[in-house]
C-alpha cells in the first residue's frame, strides 16, 4: 500500500514539477550565495574582486594560517598589527600587497569580537545580562546566565561558509521549501473528496485508518527526501565554495548564542530544525486537507498559517508575539524568523519563574506538533462525511 | 448470509431522506426502485457504512455492521451514483490500487483484475487514463473495483446508467452468474435492468419502503390495471394529459397505440395487457413528474 501511495505522489504531474522547483530553488540559493556572498567579508575591507569564487579563492589565501582559538592575548596582537599597518601607510593603496592581506584578514577576525576590544569575552557576558534583564522576569535572567556559564572560551575562529548571511539566506530558502511541501501536501485528502473517489476508498477493507495512515507517512517520506536533498543540494554547494568551518557560532553568527556550537554544527541545526519546522507544518496542511474538499482553500489557510509567525513580530506585543510565532507550525521559518534568529535574538520564553531559551522552543514545538496534527488527521478523515 | 436493515432513518436538517427502513436480504439480486430523491442512495450510501444514520441499524449475520468495520469492509463491494477517479491514474494503476486498499494478494489481484477486464470489456482500455474515458466505460471502471474482492455483499448505487444495450446485457449476465450465494443490491431508475435480474424488489418513495416481493408478487398489484388502446394522433396530446401514459408506439395511418395504467379503462378500446413494472412503477410515482429516463 505504501508503495502505491509513493507511486500515485510520483505521479502527479504537480509533485514532480514542484520537486524540481525546490531542487532548482535549493541550487540558485547557495549559488547565489557563493557568488554574492563571497565576495565580501564582515569587515568589509576593500575586496577587488567582482566574482565570488575568485574572491574566495583569494581569501582562503589570506586566511590560511588565521584558524585558531581568538584569546584576548591574540586579540590584542591583532589589533596593534592593524594600527601600526595603519599608522605606518596611512592608506591602503600604499601598503604592501603581503601587509594589505594580512590586515584584511586580521580586520576580519577582529570585526568579530568587537574590533579588538581586548575584553571581549568580559563584555559579552555584561551584554548578555544586560539584554536579559531588560525581561520583567527574573527567570529570564538566571535561565541565560546559567546557559551561558556552560559555554566554552576562548572562541575558534577559521575561513569557511560561516557568516552572519548563511543563516539568513538558509531562511529564505527553507521558507520556499516549506511552501513547496504545503503545495504537495494540500490536496492529499482534498482532493479525493473534491473528485468522489473518496466514497470507493473508504468502503474498501482498509479504507479508513490504514489508507489514511499510508497517505500520511507517504507525504512524510517523501516530503522529507525531497527536504534532504534540497538540503543537502544547498549545504554541498557552501562546503565546496567555502570549504567546512569549525568557528564557533559566537563569533559567526551572533556573540547571544548561549550554547557550544560551531558552524558546521550550527548548519546541521539550521537543517534539523527546518525539517522539524516543514513536517509540522505539512501536518497542519494534511489536517486541513482531510477536513474539506476545497484544495485550494486548504492551500490559502495553510500558506497564511505559514506566513502569520513573520507578522507575529511585528503586530503583537512582548511577550505574545514569541508565543504566537513559536508555537505556530511555521514559526521555525519565514522571512525574518526561523532558528538563525532564534539563536541571535536571546529570548525566553518565560512561564512563572520558568524560562526556556527560544532555540530549544523551536526544535520541541514540531516534535510535539507533528504527530499530534497527525492523529488529528486521521481522526477527520476517518470521521469524514459527504 | 443475511444483511438486516433495522429502522434505518437519515435526517438532514428537516428533511428526512430515509425514514425507518426495514428490510432483511438475503442471496440474490435485490431491485432498489424509486424516484428521484426517493432516498436510494442514502440509503445505500448508510448500507456501505460511509454515511452516519440519524437512527437505526445495520446486521450483518446478528453482528452490527459499525461495529464490524473493517471486517464488514472487507466483504463490501460499493459503487456509489456519483464518483471519481484520482485523475492521473490509468485503469490498470487504480485496479491495482484498489486491489491493494481491499487487501488483496498481488498475484491473486492480478488474475482477479483480468478477469474483470475481461468480461466487463475494460481490457482495451487498460491503459489509458480513467480521466479520459467515456462515461459508460468509466462506470464499467467503477463496477470492476466493487467487484475485485469477490465481496458478499455488492452494493451498486445505478450502475446501468450510462451503459449502452450490449454492455447492459453483458453486465446482467455478469451479475445473474455472480449473485447466486450472495447478496446483490441494485438501484435503478430504468426499470427493465432489474425486471431480467433481480429476484426480489424494494421499492421506496419519499423515504419510505412501500413495497417488497418478487416481480410476480409485485406486479399483482396492477394486475388489471394496464391497458393498450389505439388512439388517433389528433387526441394524443389530450390523452396524455388524462392517463398514466406508459408508452406510445406510433403504428401507422394516423393511430398510435397507447399503454397506460388506471383503475379502469378510460379510453374507448381498450384492451387489457400483462402488467410490467414499468407499469408497477409508474402506478406507484404516478403523483410525480415524469422523469426523462424511465
Ligand atoms: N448530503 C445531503 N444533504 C442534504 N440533503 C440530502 C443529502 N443527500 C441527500 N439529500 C436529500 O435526501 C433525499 C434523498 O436523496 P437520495 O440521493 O437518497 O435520492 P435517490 O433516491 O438516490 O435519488 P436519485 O434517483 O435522484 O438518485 C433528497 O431529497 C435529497 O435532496
Ligand atoms: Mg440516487
Amino acid at each position: 500500500m505504501f508503495r502505491l501511495e509513493i507511486k500515485r505522489l510520483l505521479k502527479t504531474r504537480s509533485t514532480i514539477v514542484l520537486a524540481a522547483l525546490a531542487l532548482a530553488a535549493s541550487v540558485f540559493f547557495a549559488v547565489n550565495f557563493v557568488l554574492d556572498d563571497g565576495k565580501s567579508v564582515e569587515s568589509r575591507a576593500y575586496l577587488p574582486y567582482t566574482n565570488g569564487l575568485e574572491a574566495i579563492a583569494y581569501l582562503k589565501g589570506i586566511f590560511e594560517d588565521m584558524g585558531g582559538y581568538v584569546t584576548p592575548e591574540r586579540i590584542e596582537e591583532m589589533s596593534r598589527f592593524c594600527d601600526e599597518a595603519l599608522s605606518t601607510y596611512q592608506s591602503f593603496d600604499a601598503m604592501p600587497e603581503d601587509v594589505f592581506d594580512r590586515y584584511v584578514a586580521n580586520m576580519e577576525v577582529l570585526s568579530r569580537v568587537s574590533y579588538g576590544d581586548s575584553d571581549y569575552y568580559q563584555r559579552r557576558n555584561e551584554s548578555i545580562e544586560y539584554t536579559a534583564s531588560q525581561v520583567p522576569n527574573e527567570a529570564v535572567a538566571e535561565a541565560a546566565a546559567e546557559l551561558n556559564s556552560h559555554v566554552d572560551e576562548p572562541f575558534y575562529w577559521e575561513y569557511g561558509f560561516g557568516s552572519s548571511d548563511v543563516g539568513q539566506t538558509w531562511n529564505i530558502c527553507l521558507f520556499v521549501l516549506c511552501l513547496i511541501a504545503t503545495v504537495i501536501a494540500a490536496p492529499v485528502f482534498s482532493q479525493a473528496y473534491a473528485t468522489g473517489e473518496d466514497g470507493i476508498l473508504r468502503c474498501s477493507k482498509y479504507g479508513r485508518g490504514r489508507l489514511a495512515r499510508t497517505k500520511i507517512l507517504a507525504v512524510y517520506s517523501f516530503c522529507t527526501a525531497l527536504f534532504l536533498i534540497c538540503a543537502a543540494v544547498f549545504s554541498g554547494i557552501l562546503l565546496l565554495a567555502f570549504g567546512p568551518d569549525r568557528s564557533s557560532a559566537q563569533l559567526k553568527i551572533s556573540q547571544h548564542v548561549l550554547i557550544n556550537l560551531n558552524m558546521n554544527e550550527a548548519l546541521a541545526l539550521f537543517i534539523l530544525s527546518g525539517l522539524l519546522t516543514m513536517l509540522a507544518s505539512i501536518s497542519l496542511t494534511m489536517w486541513l486537507s482531510s477536513m474539506q474538499a476545497n484544495t485550494v482553500m486548504v492551500l490559502v489557510i495553510s500558506a497564511a498559517a505559514l506566513a502569520l509567525p513573520m507578522f507575529a513580530d511585528h503586530y503583537l506585543d512582548y511577550p505574545v508575539a514569541d508565543w504566537v510565532r513559536l508555537l505556530l507550525p511555521g514559526g521555525g521559518t519565514g522571512l525574518q524568523n526561523g532558528m538563525y534568529y532564534e539563536l541571535s535574538n536571546l529570548r525566553f520564553l518565560a512561564i512563572g519563574s520558568f524560562a526556556i531559551w527560544t532555540p530549544f522552543v523551536m526544535l520541541a514545538v514540531p516534535v510535539v506538533e507533528t504527530p499530534v496534527f497527525a492523529l488529528l488527521t486521521r481522526q477527520t478523515y476517518i470521521k469524514h462525511e459527504a | 448470509m443475511k444483511v438486516e436493515i433495522q429502522n434505518l432513518t437519515k435526517r438532514f436538517g428537516q428533511k428526512t431522506a430515509v425514514d425507518d427502513v426495514s428490510l432483511t436480504l438475503t442471496s440474490g439480486v435485490w431491485g432498489l426502485i424509486g424516484a428521484n430523491g426517493a432516498g436510494k442512495t442514502t440509503l445505500m450510501r448508510m448500507l456501505a457504512g460511509i454515511l452516519t444514520p440519524t437512527s437505526g441499524r445495520v446486521l450483518c449475520d446478528g453482528a452490527d455492521t459499525r461495529a464490524l468495520g473493517e471486517a464488514w469492509r472487507d466483504m463490501l463491494g460499493y459503487l456509489p451514483q456519483h464518483f471519481g477517479f484520482y485523475p492521473e491514474f490509468t485503469v490498470a494503476d487504480y485496479l491495482e490500487y484498489m486491489a491493494a486498499l481491499k487487501g488483496l494478494e498481488r498475484d491473486f489481484a492480478h488474475k482477479k483484475i483480468e478477469e474483470l477486464c475481461d468480461i466487463l470489456s475494460l481490457t482495451r482500455v487498460y491503459k489509458n487514463k480513467i480521466k479520459k474515458l467515456s462515461g459508460g466505460t468509466q462506470r464499467r471502471v467503477g463496477i470492476a473495483q466493487a467487484m475485485l474482492n469477490d465481496p458478499e455483499v455488492l452494493i451498486l448505487d445505478e450502475p446501468t446508467s450510462g451503459l449502452d444495450p450490449g454492455e447492459r446485457v453483458r453486465f446482467r449476465n455478469l451479475l445473474s452468474e455472480f449473485a447466486r450465494d450472495r447478496i446483490v443490491l441494485i438501484s435503478t431508475h430504468i426499470v427493465s435492468d432489474i425486471e431480467y435480474i433481480a429476484a426480489e424488489n424494494a421499492i421506496m418513495k419519499d423515504g419510505r419502503l412501500i413495497d417488497v416481493g418478487t416481480t410476480e408478487q409485485l406486479l399483482r398489484a396492477v394486475e388489471g390495471k394496464v391497458f393498450t388502446a389505439l388512439v388517433p394522433d389528433g387526441l394524443l396530446a389530450q390523452t396524455e394529459r388524462e392517463v398514466r401514459v406508459v408508452s406510445l408506439k406510433n403504428e401507422g395511418g394516423g393511430r398510435t397505440l397507447v399503454r397506460y395504467v388506471a383503475d379502469a379503462p378510460l379510453l374507448r378500446g381498450s384492451e387489457m395487457a400483462e402488467p410490467r413494472l414499468e407499469d408497477l412503477y409508474l402506478w406507484l410515482f404516478k403523483d410525480e413528474r415524469r422523469q426523462e429516463d424511465v
